[in-house]
């Protein structure tokens, strides 16, 4: 009966591996015999499942007998070990040259990957609450006669409240509103007894209370109060900045303005930020309540204004795509204009929400409005795959340098066999020094990154927030990494060179042909890797270069732009005198030429949100259009230029002059841009205005899009910005001047400006980080590839030594000798960069793609890193080859 | 040497000193059966090879049976010494036992 359970039921082949692994050789067969006949009797007794389940826990439990071994002569025994690390270090010190090499490559190898794995996960970081799998924000689009009228990572206020109360699967909502985001305006904080302590914060959002959960936000002192009227809560440094202590700051009172309201709010506690990074940064937290009780027909219930970055938890396990089409629904109910229908049975106006993972913002987020810095998850990944690249080309130097040698240590090997060494024992002795290689380089790999810290950050320009070397992070991928790399780059060399033929390596006749195709085929690897870096750094060096020079068709040099003032002493149209005085004076300053206002800058994310005319009332031409509201002069202080018709100034009296863009005129079916002149456009299908000029597009934004319509229309109070033109000369003191005039023109305000080219290619940044990471990272790839063949160049041609004295003598030129020796690293250099081509090209077109306006894939763009990566792989081989190749020949034919 | 035995080893022993000798596998299955609770075979084994250590216990390879697919097997008896051991324990429990009051 048992012979029959037997043969149905086998215990687990892994538990017998771990078995082996722990038990001892002497009671290995009653062990397993005893297992046997345990294992089948619990099969019958309680079932093959969990017989096997305790056929595992016996395995493991026989660790026990690890115990044992310390006074047994087993192969784990320490003065085996010891005996192992001790002809180790006698190995490193005979070969020191190129054991240095070896754990510098590694090292270095390491320390990229290192600080990759750090900016990586820094990226990956965002918004890591421990509430992500169940919060999400909430954005929309709006379509009208199935056009896309805008997308906006913000939504109404209505929303949240709305999704709580009517959908049940969501369980509760947090609003963010921030008076300066897409107004441009600006938020002060002031302490109301202190007047002179004021600030204006950029970093300041009003609140539901619930955002405390959603991410992680510890409150340290006083309570959470986010649902109170005019309470306010502060970061540590921000309670600092105002009180001196964060003692001092509970219970006080803080003013806040902006360019509607003013509040007087009283500190509730504060909080801390979480160990992740914020998506949305915020220092200083409002109570959403006092906005919404100071302005409910705009804060409460609204459908129409999109300014609030929204927030929902949800059950577990709901469906967000059912939510998504559900809050579609819902909107008919709140929006009852939107339930119309036109001819053909279709909803006229269309809202469509989307519901985004809070942790998938950052890096897909592809909004123009999008709140914070948004990142790539294609540089990322690729980032990825670099890391992993550059530590497999440092192992790969190890594996070729340690193969290569294997003929200079075949005697030893020899000698260590005669003496009667079993090949595993062999084996062991290469893994060690492997392993000890391995951890030299990441001892002084982590050196590298501590010292180098600071450095990386400046380099990639913010602080991160998660150093490689937090172990509770990364220890455990960094030593399973670690772990396998050792074992990966000490298996095979451990196998050849442990696999010489006695006879043969004691007559030191042993050859080093073994593994030299696959010797030949890692360092393919190795070129092809670096080829693709340096095309790819070179592909993002040059756009990038085309992007900061190209003509963005209005001229963004010396024009300073200058934040127009919050707090106002009256309100709407009451400003214009006011606004005319100041840019009268500062006209009046000789450094200053010209003057203009405007709400929106270039450079500015811009929403595309408002529908324009030809017909009164009309829809059939309605447009999607940027619109900005703009004064007299500041056409000509950014020296747009125009194409037909004028400039707005004084003498247009009468009627309300608009000026368009080229791309509007086309869009708005003018063939010609003089067609445009006069004629009458209706904004939001109503308001009258006249074209009275048409001006040359300009690039608005980045170049990563493509120019769209806009317009200017008229009007001198709105000062969100204003746009000064300098002069050349006497800069400095020009801006001390310009901001003693503003803070006496609009008291209680303090200036805040920047120049519009520095604001403009700021666009870039993101751009620009990348590239520089990408470069450095491409060098190190390359100085790690170098490193090994320049190992590999001088040991083989150390090893031709004889064979060059022979052809010297029999009158070999050294040019010949050179290229004999250098023939074979210039083939597979070429043949690397060869099938680095098209992989290449392909890249380079997808990257490309993502820019409205880039350059063109040319053949410079590959022969320039193809003749460097040649140079470079040319210059760390010819040393030792050269100095080979001069050899006296006597001394050479004497070697041996 | 230590001459003390810890809980598990008195048990192990007396399952030992049941019949003339025996063998891990049996003990496990004793073991279950009789205290009602897993034990894994390597923790048995570890006590048989203490044990034996120490004086209580001598082994001999046994012949190798078609049911542990054809491996030996390691038997151990109890030596007089191991006896002697578990007689006194067991007389000190049971004197001890006999102090104390029996509930009805």
């Amino acid at each position: 009966m048992n012979s029959l359970k037997k043969s149905k039921f086998k215990p687990p082949s892994i538990a017998l591996w771990i078995l082996k692994l722990f038990c001892r050789k002497e009671y290995m067969e009653e062990i397993k015999g005893d297992l046997q006949e345990v294992f089948d009797w619990r099969v019958n007794s309680k079932g093959p499942f969990k017989a096997k389940i305790r056929y595992f826990l016996d395995a493991l439990s026989a660790i026990r007998f690890l115990r044992f071994s310390k006074s047994d002569s087993s192969k784990f025994n320490t003065a085996m070990i010891s005996s192992f690390i001790k002809s180790s270090f006698r190995n490193f010190r005979r070969h020191w040259s190129y054991t240095l090499l070896n754990v510098i490559g590694l090292s270095l190898g390491m320390m990229a990957a290192l600080f990759i794995l750090e900016y990586v996960s820094d990226e990956l970081s965002y918004n890591d609450s421990s509430q992500a799998d169940q919060v999400y924000r909430v954005s929309n689009d709006y379509y009208r006669f199935n056009k896309m009228i805008y997308e906006s990572s913000m939504t109404f206020s209505g929303v949240g409240p709305a999704m709580e109360r009517d959908l049940p699967e969501v369980e509760s909502y947090a609003r963010l509103y921030s008076a300066s985001i897409g107004w441009g305006g600006a938020m002060i904080l002031t302490r109301p007894d202190e007047p002179d302590i004021k600030f204006k914060e950029d970093k300041l959002f009003f609140a539901d209370p619930n955002i405390m959960e959603f991410f992680d936000l510890e409150v340290t002192h006083g309570t959470n109060e986010l649902g109170v009227l005019n309470r306010i809560m502060l970061t540590a440094p921000m309670a600092e900045k105002y009180f001196g202590s964060v003692e001092a700051a509970l219970g006080k009172t803080l003013r806040y303005n902006d360019n509607l309201t003013q509040y007087e709010l009283q500190v509730a506690g504060i909080f801390k930020k979480p160990k992740f990074n914020l998506q949305v940064d915020f220092d200083v937290l409002i109570s959403y309540l006092s906005r919404e009780q100071s302005d409910p027909e705009r804060f409460q219930n609204d459908w129409g204004g999109n300014a609030f970055i929204t927030f929902v938890k949800v059950m577990p396990g709901a469906d967000a795509g059912k939510l998504e089409a559900d809050m579609s629904e819902l909107t008919l109910r709140y929006r009852p204009g939107y339930a119309e229908k036109n001819e053909q049975g279709e909803y006229d106006r269309v809202n469509s929400y989307f519901l985004t993972p809070i942790a998938n913002i950052h890096l897909n987020s592809k909004f123009q409005n999008e709140v914070g810095p948004i990142g790539d998850a294609t540089t990322i990944r690729l980032l990825q795959i670099i890391a992993l690249f550059i530590v497999t080309i440092a192992w790969i130097n190890f594996i070729n340098l340690t193969t290569a040698k294997s003929v200079d240590r075949a005697r030893e090997v020899g000698v260590r066999k005669v003496m009667g060494a079993k090949k595993n024992e062999l084996v062991l002795q290469f893994f060690t020094e492997a392993f000890l290689v391995n951890l030299f380089a990441l001892t002084l790999a982590i050196g590298f990154v501590l010292l180098g810290q600071p450095l990386f950050d400046q380099f990639v320009e913010r602080p991160l927030l998660l150093k490689s070397i937090d172990f509770a992070t990364f220890g455990i991928p960094m030593i399973s990494t670690f772990l396998l790399g050792a074992l990966l780059s000490g298996l095979y060399p451990a196998f050849v060179l442990s696999s010489h033929q006695v006879v043969l390596a004691l007559k030191g006749k042993a050859k080093s042909t073994s593994g030299i195709g696959l010797r030949r085929g890692l360092i393919l690897f190795q070129l092809l890797f670096s080829s693709l870096l340096m095309i790819a750094t070179m592909a993002i060096n040059r756009q990038l270069n085309y992007m900061n020079n190209q003509d963005m068709g209005f001229d963004m040099e010396q024009v300073l732009i200058l934040r127009g003032p919050v707090v106002r002493e009256v309100r709407g149209p009451e400003n214009v005198p006011k606004i005319k005085l100041f840019k009268d004076r500062l006209k009046s300053m000789a450094s200053v030429n010209n003057v203009g206002t405007a709400t929106i800058i270039p450079g500015q994310g811009i929403l595309r949100g408002i529908v324009v005319s030809r017909v009164k009332g009309g829809d059939p031409s309605l447009k999607s259009i940027e619109r900005v509201v703009a004064s007299n002069d500041f056409l000509s202080t950014l020296d747009i230029k125009f194409s037909s018709g004028r400039d707005f100034d004084e003498s247009i009296k009468g009627y309300e002059p608009i000026i368009i863009n080229q791309r509007a005129a086309r869009e708005l079916g003018f063939e010609n841009d003089q067609d445009a002149i006069g004629q009458l456009l209706y904004e939001f299908g109503s308001e009258e205005k006249r074209i009275v000029g048409v001006f040359q597009d300009y690039h608005h934004e980045s170049l990563n899009r493509p120019i769209d319509p806009m317009y200017f229309i008229r009007n001198e109070g709105f000062d969100t910005f204003y746009a000064i033109r300098l002069t050349a000369d006497e800069v400095s003191n020009t801006l001390t001047q310009i901001e003693a005039l503003y803070e006496e023109s609009f008291p209680g305000n303090p200036a805040r400006y920047y120049f519009l080219d520095q604001y403009f290619n700021n666009q870039y940044k993101k751009d620009e980080v990348n590239s520089k990471v990408f470069s450095a990272f491409a060098i190190m790839a390359i100085i790690v590839a170098c490193l090994g063949l320049y190992g590999l160049s001088s040991f083989s041609a150390l090893q031709r030594t004889k064979e060059i004295g022979v052809r010297k003598v029999l009158g070999a030129k050294v040019k010949g000798i050179f290229f004999l020796l250098s023939r074979e690293i210039i083939i597979l250099s070429i043949l690397g960069f060869a099938l680095a081509i098209p992989i290449a090209y392909y890249g380079i077109q997808q990257w490309l793609d993502g820019f409205a306006y880039h350059i063109n894939i040319s053949a410079l763009l590959f022969v320039l890193p193809m003749l460097l990566v040649l140079a470079v792989t040319l210059l760390a081989v010819s040393q030792k080859i050269i100095k080979t190749a001069l050899m006296n020949p006597v001394k050479s034919l004497r070697y041996e | 040497m230590n001459q003390s035995l810890g809980a598990l080893e008195e048990i192990i022993l007396l399952l030992v000193l049941r019949e003339k000798e025996s063998y891990g596998a049996e003990l496990v299955k004793l073991y279950v059966n009789q205290m009602s609770k897993e034990i894994t075979l390597p923790a048995v084994v570890m006590v048989l090879k203490r044990l034996e250590k120490k004086g209580f216990l001598k082994s001999r390879v046994g012949e190798p049976t078609a049911e542990r697919g054809g491996r030996r097997k390691v038997m151990y008896e109890a030596t007089k010494m191991g006896y002697r051991l578990v007689e006194e324990a067991m007389n000190a429990k049971n004197s001890i036992w006999d102090m104390v009051p029996k509930l009805s």
